[in-house]
């Protein structure tokens, strides 16, 4: 009962909107290592985290062999042609190689994702620890501003800016994406930093005239380290799902870059989803691969982190 | 001449009961053949299966997006609306399958050639859908809020100026229409400056759709379009009324017990806004009885057995249009801008060269469309040229004439520059959720890369219809090159598309030998159809050395009708409409 | 009690006040004149245009759709409804698919079914709802053609009330049902997690060391100690509702404020975009309050701001 409080009144805190973002909640740090141990005994886990390991590398080997340029020729006597010869998973409407498109949609994805994931986090991550480690007005209006950017769900947020930027770059895009995203996380941070705030080692350390911000990296991010591993883990995945979710929706990268979000559009027919699903099977598969693995992974070292608290390590 | 796309799709509306089949061609040879016969299809369905009483047609409206929903043919701007309107309202004339108007409709009329006079009659006890009664008064009515100063439509154009005392109405100089005389409920005369062969053309000159003045006489014309009246209940003539509306999404229309022809034989008729890209398989399923269907897919659904595939040319032209000026609100004008960045016509036709619409025809359309070699298409006999060479492709051509122009590649970086040595970047705008829209842009695209034009998508990507249509009337600077239909509706007229003072004219291209053509067309000189056919023909010819418009296919419409439909028919001129339909079963066969 | 609650409630409106200026600070990056649909009156100072946009809402007066030509406030009008039934059959659906397998994997946790449910929780995070909602219109729509593929259509009157109703659960079936297969992961894994953690408590064990049988432990003390606060996160989850909602009323073409944000957002209509997102700040504090509100009746220990 008491996680199931703890997570009320967390969320009462305002903290997690998304549940699964509150089951990443443990009540205290872990050593990163430790954790890794503990972690390579889930034997599913290490499948996924291998599965992953050769899917980034399928992708970001493959896209290596396909030249965009190629890739996106218009080649109308072979539209939506079969797998086979040529073209090993097909074409779709304008004859473009569906492979190709994948492999390299796949690494934008990912890539996109993955940035996404690392400008949010290094903005909520920093935020978080500055607000939670100082307090004060400057924490309190942080939060308040937070709490109303966490009103409306991210997607819709990122759809209303990407509507107003009527052209915009891959590095625009994630610019977007990133633009709200750091919230949730900062809140997390900031709360666990307080408490963190309020223990011995870091009243020590101010008590030796340590400087603040070597105090907040050098010793209270550390023992955040199982959070942040977990944080980010997840994240990674939400945010490779959004920009898949954008894409879909058409508020993705223009049709003339390869997208995994273009070529699950094609599924929207049931006719070519029925008569030419190797132009979006493959994409849907490899997306949900690769999101399935991550959060495999990150739920096992959830677990990991957790049955480490529990020996009290 | 007022051909709006509203009255190609009124067509779709009209039925009759009985049709003559026409022979079903196979296309030649396996491989798509550019050359091999299009495709013929039949035009009417006929079920011998007895009806049951009432029921309610499904009928998708296929779109990618939403319609406005202004029910109302004086103020819709909007393809769509029009489709609709073919349910609840009607023009008072009828026509036959050469579209010319003819005597069996709501209204007869006399043309005095001597007066420039047409006079109207009007038939007894007319009423609108909510009772009231339809006189000549409504007719009236509709050209006062059309010429009214304060119409901000675009249906107010050279046909109705041509009215006498048009201008000074619109001009607020006079209070009525001095040439409009109303001589009893059913009688009125309209007495014109010129005879323009339009005249007597279905959708012409010859503005057929009353107005009801006693639903809205009240309300201030500039209000109209926004008014509840317009939208949420309007009033028709048709053979059907609106009882609720989904804004953008769906209609659902009830029978007129006032109709004309007396009350129709279903009980309801729904409408929904279906996408393309789904509409194949919800016609197999039987979700829907009647649908316009995308040609791209004709193999997908050419075999279903729960449907009567029928078909019939389109009223309208795909062309691709270059931005050449601009419009001035104000007095209504389109100038030519002769620095603007198409200007120069030989990296016009370049463009047109580079494009092999016969292929695309083929092998994307499974030779449902055939590439267009002038503006009006084949099925007006007597206004195209046959024999007009039109553009084919060449793209050794197309290079030479923009290597003659000075656009050479001087950095080689595959594009060319300007002649003066600045970069060309050319902005090619297109409406998302047409057929095979994405594939055939590319492809465009592709060729005119190609013969190394840098041409790319403004904004980034296929645009929405309203947004599109709203970019093009406002001129906007991110649209250099444009993909877009000309409904001819069924006045092949096309004073409306590239006129001087037309704000359809979306080209703003203006020439005088064209206004001397165009006013030929719509004078006493084409009254002789012999002389018209020159005229049309010359025209053409300097269409083809301007190019404002690059004319790209003409398209098959086809539609997919449940078996479980009865006395469908889409034949042009048909003189029984939706008023006929009945259906066999309770639900659409599966 | 009753004191904190009525603190709540009127807590919303600095809450909506200060989202509304949020809201107004994302309209003035948009093109033209958002808040009235208009393309001019640029000229008076920001707090002058804010007061008259509020005093404009509060008269219903949402500004005019650049698109549709007509009023923001008729066009939303007309689907609201449409998407709140399909909330509240996907939320119902949701509790009803979640709840019972929540409690057997909390109860039997460790055995083969608690591994199943735990797996098929896995794929729905993993699996994008739209590839969920695509795969379902294909597989009951099309190929088996049981149930409706797209809208909600109107209906002549003629039709009895139970029998349009009976056609809007046909229509709301797999929607909701798309929506409940990715949405009853997190709640199936709170509900196990609490259960488990229940399972532990000492007042449980005091229970069976008496004797008590075990569906009665479950019954009396810890389903009743883990439904209540599901259900009080249920305000919280109007988030993830709006979201995904998203997605669904797109993939199904049904006509709700989803779709209508959609299709505002491709063509650009600014003001239909301010007024959805209007609606959505509204939805979503309005879930929040009603959630702080059941957590304050049930348990007093927590403490609400």
């Amino acid at each position: 009962m008491e996680e199931l409080k703890t997570e009320i009144a967390s969320v009462t805190a305002g903290e997690n909107r998304l549940s699964h973002e509150a089951n990443e909640e443990t009540k205290a740090v872990v050593d990163f290592r430790s954790m890794l141990g503990e972690f390579q005994k889930d034997k599913l886990a290490v499948v996924a985290l291998g599965t992953l390991v050769f899917l980034l590398l399928f992708v970001f080997v493959g896209s290596l062999f396909f030249d965009e340029t190629q890739v996106m020729q218009v080649d109308l006597l072979n539209r939506y042609a079969s797998p086979g010869g040529n073209h090993l998973l097909g074409t779709d409407e304008a004859g473009r190689d569906v492979l190709g498109q994948l492999l390299l949609g796949a690494r934008t994805s990912l890539v996109a994702g993955t940035a996404v994931t690392v400008l949010s986090g290094f903005v909520g991550i920093g935020l978080g620890l500055l607000s939670g480690y100082y307090g004060g007005i400057l924490d309190g209006l942080l939060m308040r501003f937070i709490e109303f950017i966490m009103i409306l769900p991210v997607s819709v947020l990122v759809l209303v800016l990407v509507s107003i930027v009527s052209e915009y770059s891959l590095f625009t895009f994630i610019l977007l994406m990133s633009a709200f995203n750091w919230a949730g996380k900062s809140k997390v941070f900031r709360n666990r930093t307080r408490s963190e705030a309020k223990r011995d080692y870091v009243r020590a350390s101010k008590t030796a005239g340590t400087n603040d911000m070597l105090i907040m990296i050098r010793e209270i991010l550390p023992n955040l380290s199982s959070l942040v591993i977990i944080n980010t883990t997840m994240s990674l995945a939400r945010n490779i799902g959004m920009e898949t979710g954008l894409s879909f929706l058409g508020f993705g990268l223009p049709p003339a870059v390869p997208s995994i979000g273009n070529l699950l559009r094609y599924a929207i027919s049931p006719t070519v989803f029925e008569n030419y699903a190797w132009v979006w099977l493959p994409a849907a598969t490899l997306i949900f691969v690769v999101l399935l693995c991550i959060i495999y992974v990150g739920q096992a070292l959830r677990r990991a982190a957790d049955a480490r608290q529990m020996q009290g390590q | 001449m007022l051909n709006k796309m509203f009255v190609t799709f009124l067509l779709a509306a009209l039925l009759a009961g009985c049709g003559n089949d026409e022979v079903l061609l196979e296309a030649a040879g396996d491989l798509p053949d550019p050359s091999a016969v299009v495709q013929e299809f039949d035009t009417v369905m006929n079920s011998d299966d007895p009806a049951i009483a009432g029921g309610v047609l499904r009928y998708a409206l296929v779109a990618e997006f939403s319609f406005q929903g202004v029910f109302n043919p004086a103020f819709s701007e909007d393809a769509y609306d029009e489709e609709l309107m073919g349910f609840s309202h009607e023009s008072i004339f009828s026509y036959d399958e050469e579209f010319q108007l003819t005597q069996d409709g709501m209204a007869t009329f006399v043309l005095n050639e001597n007066l420039k006079t047409i006079s109207i009659t009007l038939q007894d006890n007319l009423k609108w859908s909510d009772g009231a009664a339809l006189t000549v008064d409504d007719i009236l009515y509709a050209y006062e809020v059309i010429g009214h100063p304060d119409y901000a439509g675009s249906h107010y154009g050279d046909a109705f100026a041509n009215v006498v005392g048009m201008t000074e109405y619109r001009e607020g100089a006079a209070a009525s229409i001095a040439g409009i005389e109303v001589l009893d409920d059913t009688h009125l005369t309209i007495a014109f400056k010129e005879l323009n062969p339009s005249l007597l053309q279905a959708g012409g000159a010859l503005w057929s759709q009353p107005l009801p003045r006693h639903q809205l006489e009240s309300i201030p014309v500039s209000e109209m379009t926004r008014s509840a009246q317009l939208r949420e209940k309007p009033v028709g003539a048709g053979p059907f009324r609106v009882k609720a509306i989904v804004p953008g999404e769906s209609v659902l229309f009830e029978a007129n017990e006032y109709y004309w022809k007396g009350k129709p034989k279903l009980d309801n008729i729904l409408v929904e806004v279906v996408g393309p890209s789904t509409i194949v398989s919800e016609m197999e399923v039987g979700n829907y009885d009647v649908a316009v269907m995308p040609t791209s897919f004709y193999k997908a659904y050419k075999d279903f057995d729960n449907i009567t595939l029928l078909g019939r040319e389109e009223l309208a032209t795909a062309y691709i249009g270059f931005k050449l000026g601009s419009h001035d609100g104000g007095t209504g004008a389109n100038s030519l801008d002769p620095n603007s960045k198409m200007a120069d016509a030989a990296l016009r036709q370049a463009m047109a060269y580079a494009l092999d619409n016969a292929f695309v025809a083929a092998v994307i359309f499974d030779g449902l469309q055939q590439p267009a070699n002038g503006m009006i298409p084949p099925v007006f006999e007597g206004f195209g040229d046959d024999e007009a060479v039109g553009f084919s492709y060449d793209p050794v051509k197309a290079g030479e004439l923009l290597d003659k122009a000075g656009y050479l590649d001087r950095d080689s970086d595959g594009f060319r520059e300007t002649p003066e040595g600045e970069p060309l970047e050319i902005n090619f705008a297109a409406v998302a959720g047409g057929d095979a829209a994405e594939a055939v842009v590319a492809y465009y695209i592709q060729q005119w890369g190609e013969i190394g034009l840098d041409v790319s998508l403004s904004t980034g990507n296929l645009i929405e219809y309203q947004k599109f249509y709203d970019m093009l009337a406002s001129d906007d600077p991110a649209i250099d090159v444009y993909q877009a239909t000309w409904g001819t509706g069924m006045d092949p007229n096309p004073i409306e598309i590239l006129g001087r003072a037309s704000t359809r004219n979306y080209t703003r291209w203006t020439n005088e030998k064209n206004d001397v053509l165009l006013g030929q067309i719509n004078g006493a000189a084409a009254l002789d159809e012999t002389a018209r056919t020159g005229i049309y023909q010359d025209w053409q010819a300097l269409l083809f050395e301007e190019v404002p418009v690059i004319p790209t296919l003409w398209r098959t419409q086809i539609f997919a009708v449940n078996n479980r439909v009865k006395n469908f028919n889409v034949r042009y001129g048909a003189t029984r409409g939706w008023e006929t339909i009945e259906l066999t079963s309770e639900e659409p066969v599966r | 009690m009753w004191n904190r609650i009525l603190r709540r409630v009127f807590f919303i409106i600095p809450q909506l006040f200060a989202f509304s200026l949020l809201v107004f600070a994302l309209a003035q990056w948009m093109p033209g004149d958002a808040l009235t649909g208009s393309l001019t009156n640029l000229d008076n100072p920001w707090y002058i245009r804010y007061l008259q946009w509020v005093a404009n809402m509060i008269r219903g007066d949402f500004g005019l759709s650049y698109t549709y030509r007509m009023p923001v406030v008729v066009l939303v009008g007309a689907r609201f409804g449409n998407t709140l039934w399909l909330a509240v059959a996907s939320l119902l659906l949701t509790y009803l698919i979640a709840v019972p397998l929540g409690i057997y994997a909390g109860r039997f946790n460790g055995s083969l079914g608690d591994k199943v449910i735990r797996f098929f929780n896995s794929i729905s995070f993993a699996l994008p709802i739209f590839i969920v909602a695509l795969l379902l219109v294909w597989l009951f729509g099309f190929q088996l053609a049981l149930f409706p593929t797209r809208g909600m259509p109107l209906l002549p009157e003629s039709q009895t009330l139970l029998a349009s109703l009976l056609n809007r659960v046909h229509h709301l079936a797999l929607p909701a049902l798309a929506f409940a297969f990715s949405a009853s992961a997190s709640t199936i894994q709170r509900l196990r997690s609490g259960i488990i953690e229940a399972k532990q408590e000492d007042y449980v064990l005091t229970a069976r060391s008496k004797g008590v049988p075990e569906s009665m432990v479950y019954r009396k003390h810890i389903f009743r100690n883990s439904s209540l606060p599901i259900t009080a996160l249920l305000g919280y989850d109007i988030t993830g509702l709006i979201g995904a909602s998203i997605f669904i009323e797109y993939v199904f073409a049904y006509p709700g404020i989803g779709r209508l944000f959609i299709s505002s957002l491709e063509s650009r209509d600014f003001s239909v975009i301010i007024a959805v997102l209007l609606i959505y700040g509204l939805a979503a504090l309005v879930g929040t309050l009603v959630s702080d509100i059941i957590l304050t009746i049930v348990d007093p220990r927590v403490r609400v701001r």
